[in-house]
């Protein structure tokens, strides 16, 4: 199995091998789109099925989320977020605040990181997800706010 | 007639550790210390006016109060911003991780961990009460 420097790349590439069906939001897809905040967590949208849930925990199992292998995916699929390891973390979500899979499935864009694909939210679709009234999230949606500006500029 | 003014000047007393907290967040979100006691203060009001009791003070207030923010970023961040955008998108997923290794440098605990929410305002609740999160 090849090694990637960054832990998106890492986590992507299995997901991408076990054909799983998912799209990144939170920070790391802020970073995507434009900023460098750093995140300790990997936070991934998943098609909630529990076929999709099974090939979600079998690709992390197999980079040192031993504890995916011992989960089952219907759980997953119930709970609105699975939370995995501790650093890196993916943060296995079903609903993303408000926004639900098929909500952003249409609208993603993948970018490159090296070398493998990355499904990621749009920016109008991370914005809906950080609708929480968090101050944390009140300040990203101004960032995404504000990328979005600088990109069509 | 002239137009009153929009904000008012006050001396307020708060405790070390109150006070510590908002220098933090002034900080993480590029914003004055009077920009987070305002927003704390407009918080607090929007909930207890929506609930009428003390529930409003929950650790769930925030998820029912959206937050009006003031248009417009600081200066220093719009200027982190435009500097970001002309990376790549590898790029800036690096600079990001290299800041995170350089910031757990010191971080002595480890943990294998599964956690279950059922509900997305439980996973928010239980980032803000129990975990040092970026």
């Amino acid at each position: 199995m090849k090694d990637y420097d960054t832990r998106v790349a890492q986590v992507c590439s299995r997901l991408n091998a076990e054909r799983a069906k998912y799209i990144v939001v939170g920070a790391t897809a802020m970073q995507l789109w434009g900023t460098t905040r750093a995140t300790r967590d990997v936070d991934i949208l998943i098609e909630p099925t529990v076929a999709n849930a099974r090939r979600v925990l079998r690709a992390l199992a197999t980079i040192g989320f031993g504890l995916a292998s011992e989960h089952l995916a219907k759980d997953v699929v119930s709970r609105a977020v699975t939370m995995i390891g501790d650093m890196p973390n993916v943060d296995i979500l079903t609903r993303a605040w408000n926004l639900r899979w098929t909500d952003a499935c249409d609208r993603v864009t993948t970018f490159d990181v090296e070398g493998v694909p990355v499904p990621t939210a749009s920016i109008g679709d991370l914005i809906e997800s950080k609708r929480t009234g968090r101050l944390q999230d009140a300040a990203d949606i101004e960032i995404l706010e504000e990328i979005r500006r600088l990109r069509d500029e | 007639m002239p137009k009153p003014k929009p904000y008012a000047r006050i001396a307020i007393t708060l405790p070390e550790k109150q006070l510590a907290q908002a220098d933090r967040l002034a900080r993480r979100l590029d914003r004055s210390r009077s920009w987070v006691v305002a927003e704390a203060i407009r918080c607090y009001a929007a909930a207890e006016e929506a609930d009428g009791s003390e529930r409003a003070l929950s650790t769930k207030t925030y998820a029912r109060t959206p937050i009006a923010m003031a248009p417009g970023l600081g200066e220093s961040r719009q200027a982190q911003l435009v500097r970001d955008l002309s990376l790549t998108p590898e790029e800036r997923v690096r600079v990001a991780e290299e800041t995170l290794r350089l910031s757990e440098r010191h971080r002595r605990v480890r943990r294998h961990q599964l956690v279950a929410f059922d509900e997305y305002s439980d996973f928010l609740d239980w980032k803000v009460s129990g975990r040092l999160s970026p």
